[in-house]
């Protein structure tokens, strides 16, 4: 399979932060979701990748080829967190913004897009709600006919069943098997639902980037008493911590710990306990 | 290119009544101070402004990041600014050139010569303005760049008053065909003062993280 996109050994130091030696790949016509807390190092990552920060070290490739600076941007389509053009520009506006920009801006589809939004085109941004400015990026992502879709906390602070409809508009986009997404959210349910792959990020560092369904079928969260905690194999233990009357362990493959420990409980972990575990927990 | 000019003139189209009722106000004042030509100037150096008011825009909503996700190079982004500019200063002199002409057929006081050497006088005035502050807004931002800007100006103003006393001092007097031979002079060093401003901003820029 074809990598849409290639990060390897990405590198960015700061005073106080560095993102350090970040390798992954989205394979074509696949969601890669990347989580990771606050301050993680999931938007400094994206602008590595977009070339709008200098990186210290690394290579970041978009089908094969370094980024270009204007024909290779014509394959993607990216969200940020806010609405990037000034409150006074109407969607209208927006659209012809959009077909002086891009050589394959297809204007009948944005305006398709505009009609499916249900977003007027010839009202002011600043009187769009969150949603409607989350769906007003992704109708100028859209309408150019991107490859690749980059979607920087594209769904927080939507309501659940608004960000239903857009992961379905992401499940549709990744319909055509080169088309892929790279998606960042810190709605760890969202990706659950949509990704094919996770790749997770905490202080500057990749934890793992994994199969979505390898991490849901395999992983485990056991749980058991302190006995049980000390005789576990450490290379069993990806990471655990202490609760108030058990203690609460990640393990790679719940099918082999439970045939191991049958003394303990093991349950399906969601993406977001494992994400927690290796954020709170400790590592043996 | 094009798609950047276009989003700088939507977004100051949202400003254009208020630019225009200032415009009109501060005209008829100079007007009835019998300042008819430095009208065309004033235009000129005011719509220059709107520049400024378009890096604060695009600061407002990040806009460069998302410039730089879109086919437009750090070249572009920054060549489009001067074109702005320039596109700014010519609008601001046409209107004052119009102003002052229509207040010159009204009181049958029409001295089109003058009136084109303001103009030219306007033109460079704030082609200069802007060529200055660019790199200014780039380096600095629009908020902290505001106040570098009105330096600038003491500092131009400061330069006429010498050139003034200078020439005043050698007794060389201020006449039309001086002002017409500098108009024609001043345009090469405009030039100059323009590609090195240009490439002062592209460095800023290029230097800049989002």
């Amino acid at each position: 399979m074809d990598n849409a996109l290639q990060v390897e050994h990405l590198q960015k130091n700061y005073s106080d932060f560095t993102l350090n030696d970040i390798t992954f790949s989205v394979p074509s016509g696949c969601i890669m979701g990347l989580i990771g807390e606050n301050g993680a190092g999931k938007s400094t990552t994206f602008k590595g990748i977009l070339n709008l920060i200098n990186v210290d070290g690394g290579k970041v490739s978009f089908w094969g080829h370094p980024l270009s600076p204007q024909e290779g941007k014509e394959d993607i389509g990216v969200v940020f967190d806010q609405l990037n053009f000034y409150e006074t520009l109407t969607p209208k506006q927006i659209g012809n913004i959009g077909a002086a920009a891009y050589k394959r801006w297809n204007q009948a589809q944005y305006d398709h897009y505009l009609k499916q939004f249900s977003l007027p085109a010839e009202k002011e941004l600043k009187t769009f709600s969150r949603g409607m400015q989350v769906k007003q990026c992704l109708a100028i992502a859209l309408s150019h006919h991107p490859k690749l879709l980059i979607l920087d906390e594209a769904t927080s602070g939507l309501d659940p069943i608004m960000r239903d409809e857009i992961l379905d508009i992401f499940l549709d986009f990744v319909q055509d098997e080169n088309h892929s997404i790279l998606i960042s959210s810190h709605i760890t349910s969202d990706l659950e639902k949509i990704a094919d792959y996770i790749t997770f990020i905490h202080q500057g560092n990749i934890i793992f980037s994994e199969n979505k369904d390898t991490l849901i079928y395999n992983y485990g969260i056991l749980r058991c008493g302190g006995d049980t905690f000390s005789a576990l194999d450490s290379s069993d233990i990806l990471s655990y911590r202490k609760m108030d009357y058990q203690w609460e362990v990640l393990v790679k493959n719940k099918k082999i710990a439970a045939s191991k420990y049958k003394d303990a409980v093991i349950d399906r972990a969601t993406i977001d306990e494992i994400m927690l575990l290796y954020v709170k927990g400790e590592r043996k | 290119m094009k798609s950047l000019l276009l989003k700088d003139i939507y977004n100051i189209k949202h400003n254009m009544k208020q630019m225009i009722l200032i415009l009109l106000f501060i005209s008829i004042c100079m007007f009835f101070n019998a300042s008819v030509y430095g009208v065309v100037v004033f235009c000129s150096v005011l719509c220059t402004m709107m520049t400024v008011t378009t890096f604060a825009m695009d600061e407002r909503c990040s806009f460069a990041k998302y410039a730089m996700i879109m086919p437009i190079s750090r070249k572009s982004y920054v060549l489009e600014k001067y074109m702005a500019c320039l596109i700014f200063t010519l609008t601001g002199t046409t209107i004052g050139f119009v102003e002052s002409v229509v207040y010159g057929l009204f009181t049958h006081n029409l001295d089109l010569t003058l009136i084109l050497i303001c103009t030219g006088v306007g033109i460079l005035f704030g082609l200069l303005c802007g060529i200055f502050y660019i790199p200014i807004l780039f380096r600095f931002g629009s908020e902290q760049a505001r106040l570098i800007i009105f330096g600038v100006f003491a500092f131009f103003g400061l330069v006429g008053f010498l050139i003034y006393w200078i020439l005043n001092t050698l007794c060389i007097p201020i006449t039309i065909p001086l002002l017409t031979v500098s108009l024609f002079f001043i345009p090469v060093l405009l030039a100059l003062f323009a590609v090195v401003s240009y490439f002062l901003s592209l460095k800023f820029f290029q230097a800049k993280e989002f």
